[in-house]
């Protein structure tokens, strides 16, 4: 694959991609801040989110929700996200709308804390805490994250709580918070541009040196808090169940495994989809296919970088099985895994998996965002390209010997839900 | 390679906006009209760029097309092509999509079944064979029909133990009369799903699939030959069936009502306003987008900034007509803190009160049309984007310069327009209202806002 990559750094350390396409009149604009909810400190779990939160409120020159307005009345969609290790935002407009999405990314890239306001805080506090009890409180196994990474990483890890934080938390967030987590972090020593699509590039340059270029560089960035050195695998095994209101049972079975970018990643993915990534996958074939014992199966590797990265597996019990059975039946996909992963099996899933890329890859968003990602953990915006090198290498032998070694009883998390038994009488 | 940059080139003016650059014209793939010997329509879009292509087969065989007491039949007949056909066993279409890279998604909604493949183009015409073999020669093996029945009654345990499908699903019923499809759920219900029999499945086949009901729809990076290749398994497909029934829709009631489904302990209320809205062919389609758009259509909309922005009260609100051949239902929906309930509702209804009571800003009107006419081309960035709406072109009977007016279209609709079709398609006053959330917390405010009788219903009595 070939995906055009032309990088350029600013004098403020401001890394910047570009990538062109004028197949179609759209460009993205994709911006990575190194910065996740690995940097909360103790007492403001929620707070990188919160922030993202607060840069759609305004900058200096950009009044109250107009940032969101500006792009949405080109014709334009935008949203950031974040996630453990970083927090983006991005922007997909139309190819004359390249200049507007720059000066807004620029200005609150910049000039934010003009515009920051209590009253400011205080709604997006409330959004957030409505964002909580919708994606989690008030949905079935919707804490299931949180409690996984709470039992995969220990209490000194950054990994150990959510992104989405703590009701106390969000409480306790105030502007000095918001203004030092600015000051600390959006800096363009700690952020990589990329803009991808159909713009020329010598006019791109010259307007992202124009917004962006007077910037002033910011300090160091403070090393991420707590122990990030980590064994890639836990010592011992840790179970926990859970009642709630869910209508079927489900186990998940989570493993430390190395971080996105080590040696060892790359089996581990091949072998999350081995196990569930579509119908001829191990786990699907047999617990859901022949044995009926689960209604669906799941497996995903975390591509997250600090330290060690996890790989978590569930399946929901079909109506009238006992869970238990159910976890049985996993391991024993689990251990027959490290024994007998076919190579025509880790084909299928590589090209599954280069497939899947190609398709993602056809909109500049998706392609600006993966640069800016490749930047951001690797300096490497080139692995765009080669990645999936290292995924064609890959012998059936290194899937076997990653499954024999990370994916056993003895350093799992198993977390169990329950329909909660209803009392008796009871509606 | 890493080239410091030494000076900014000129300062930056920061205070205003720049305007936009020249605009960069668009144009919707030309689109090409393929024969083949059974009639079936064929519609081809070149789109290059990566090496991908999307082949598409829509079938007018939905959830419109089943008996009342047979609810959930074309959903479970749509799950169960992929399951054996032609002989091959449904393990085996997996895996020999899945060695290809080939995608496969099949599916059923209230109109139409769908199947889809989407892959490399040296690999996607070698699973045509096997998408033309789910469509024409489904199996329905016994084993698969009682494994994808039990699946489908745990998908509807599962949803109702889910405040977002269960208010979903309510305010279906609470919307719809009893005699209109649309007021039950697509998937069907834990009543009648164990019903259904691999006889009728195989009747629902027979009854609805065949080449006066189907289109096909490629878009991709592939000459025109190579498309007419990847239909030829369709060419000898000669069943018939039958015309299809039009289903006539009837609100429930049109005096409006709110009723709670109660689930003590939640932190939130899923609500639901609602009530019959339009067709997807219709003459008002334009404006009728445009006025959502200001309404509930984009982030910045009337009732996102209202209820979000201005109130923190929830995390986000929409609102949206679902147009199909048939008038779906217009809905506004969102979750918010069991302690606004009945705030948020008021602001609901003050909003839907508003865009009737007023013609919209020039700026807003500008806006919307903008947003809307802006975000077209960004949703044909992928080759599945463009055969979504060529099978839209197909399944609606648009017309063939359909997509390339649309932008124009758009920005075409005017304010008095956008007044008349609010008053005209939004109807407040026959709205139903449902709410998933805890009644004992809510249920006073919401009969303070006299908004009609509140009904309190047990969640875990619903059949």
């Amino acid at each position: 694959m070939a995906i055009p990559i032309e990088r350029f750094d600013l004098a403020n350390g401001l890394r910047v991609i570009l990538s062109q396409d004028r197949r179609q009149p759209v460009v993205a604009v994709n911006l990575w801040y190194n910065v996740g909810s690995r940097n909360e400190r103790e007492g403001r779990t929620g707070f990188a989110h919160l922030f993202e939160h607060m840069m759609f409120q305004g900058s200096e020159h950009v009044p109250d929700t107009e940032h969101i307005a500006h792009i949405e009345r080109v014709g334009g969609s935008m949203n950031g996200s974040t996630w453990l290790d970083r927090t983006n935002y991005f922007e997909t407009v139309p190819a004359n709308g390249l200049e507007l999405a720059l000066w807004l990314e620029a200005d609150r890239m910049g000039f934010l804390l003009p515009a920051m306001t209590q009253e400011k805080l205080d709604n997006q506090r409330s959004v957030v805490q409505n964002e909580r009890r919708w994606r989690v409180d008030n949905q079935p196994y919707g804490d299931w994250d949180e409690r996984i990474q709470a039992l995969v990483y220990p209490p000194d890890h950054p990994y150990h709580h959510s992104v989405i934080g703590s009701m106390e938390d969000l409480d306790a967030a105030t502007l000095d918070d918001v203004r030092a987590f600015f000051q600390t972090f959006y800096a363009p020593n700690n952020a990589v541009l990329t803009v991808c699509g159909d713009f020329e590039t010598a006019g791109a340059r010259e307007l992202i040196e124009r917004y962006f270029g007077d910037i002033p560089r910011g300090p160091d960035v403070p090393a991420v808090p707590g122990r990030t050195d980590i064994p890639d695998r836990l010592a011992e095994p840790v179970r926990h169940t859970v009642e709630s209101d869910v209508a079927l049972g489900r186990a998940y079975f989570a493993f430390r495994i190395p971080a996105y970018g080590r040696d060892g990643f790359v089996a581990a993915d091949v072998a999350a989809n081995l196990l569930a990534s579509g119908k001829s996958s191990r786990l699907y074939r047999s617990l859901v296919r022949e044995r009926r014992l689960a209604q669906s199966v799941v497996a995903y590797a975390f591509p997250v970088v600090t330290g060690a990265a996890m790989l978590v597996v569930w399946a929901t019990a079909n109506p009238g099985n006992e869970l238990d059975v159910l976890e049985r039946a996993v391991w024993e996909e689990l251990e027959s895994l490290g024994r007998a992963a076919t190579a025509e099996e880790v084909e299928r899933a590589v090209t599954g998996i280069e497939s899947r890329q190609l398709i993602a890859l056809q909109q500049v968003g998706e392609r600006a965002d993966q640069l800016s990602m490749f930047t951001t953990f690797f300096d490497e915006p080139e692995r765009i390209n080669t990645e999936l090198d290292a995924y064609r290498e890959l012998t059936p032998e290194q899937v076997r010997r990653f499954a024999a070694e990370y994916l056993r009883p003895e350093s799992a998390v198993v977390l169990s839900y329950l329909p909660q038994k209803k009392e008796p009488g009871a509606a | 390679m890493n080239v410091p940059v030494e000076q900014p080139v000129s300062r930056a003016v920061r205070t205003e906006p720049p305007g936009p650059g020249p605009v960069r014209p668009f144009a919707f793939p030309l689109i090409e009209h393929l024969a083949l010997p059974n009639g079936i329509p064929v519609l081809f879009a070149r789109v290059d760029g990566l090496p991908v292509v999307t082949l598409s087969a829509v079938i007018r065989a939905g959830g419109v097309d089943e008996p009342t007491t047979r609810a959930g039949l074309a959903s479970l007949t749509g799950d169960l092509l992929e399951s054996g056909a032609a002989g091959s066993a449904g393990s085996d279409i997996a895996d020999a999509l899945e060695r290809l890279g080939v995608q496969l998604a099949v599916g059923s909604s209230w109109d139409f079944c769908h199947a889809e493949l989407t892959g490399l183009t040296g690999r996607v015409p070698r699973g045509s064979e096997i998408l033309a073999d789910l469509i024409r020669a489904p199996d329905f093996p016994e084993p698969e029909v009682e494994r994808l029945r039990s699946e489908h009654v745990a998908h509807v345990l599962q949803g109702r133990a889910d405040p977002r499908s269960l208010a979903n699903e309510m305010a279906g019923r609470y919307i719809f009369s009893s005699s209109t499809p649309f007021s039950r759920p697509l998937g069907g219900t834990t009543e009648t799903i164990p019903s259904l029999t691999r006889e009728d499945i195989a009747s629902f086949h027979r009854a609805n699939f065949a080449p006066a009901r189907t289109g096909i729809v490629i878009a991709g990076a592939i000459g025109r030959e190579e498309a007419e290749q990847m239909i030829q398994p369709f060419a000898e497909w000669s069943v018939t069936a039958g015309e299809r029934t039009e289903i006539t829709v009837q609100p429930r009631s049109r005096e409006r009502q709110v009723v709670i489904v109660d689930r003590p302990g939640s932190v939130q209320s899923e609500v639901r306003v609602g009530h019959v809205g339009v067709p997807r062919a219709h003459p008002d389609y334009f404006p009728i987008l445009v006025m959502n758009t200001v309404l509930g259509g984009a982030f910045t909309s009337r009732l996102n900034m209202s209820l979000r922005e201005r109130h923190g009260f929830t995390y986000g609100v929409s609102s949206a007509f679902s147009m199909r051949r048939a008038a779906g239902p217009f809905l506004v929906a969102t979750a918010v803190q069991t302690e606004v309930t009945g705030s948020a509702v008021r602001e609901i209804f003050r909003e839907l009160a508003a865009i009737r009571e007023a013609p919209v800003s020039d700026a807003e009107l500008v806006d919307a049309r903008n947003y809307v006419a802006g975000v077209f081309p960004l949703t044909l960035q992928t080759t599945s984007g463009v055969a979504s709406r060529l099978a839209e072109m197909v399944l609606y009977d648009l017309p063939r310069d359909y997509f390339e007016k649309y932008p124009g279209e758009v920005l075409a609709v005017q304010a008095d327009e956008v007044e008349r079709v609010a008053n005209q398609y939004l109807a407040p006053d026959e709205a139903a209202v449902v709410i998933v959330g805890d009644a004992a917390r809510i249920r006073g405010e919401l009969e303070a806002l006299e908004l009609g009788p509140v009904e309190v219903l047990d969640a875990g009595s619903i059949v």
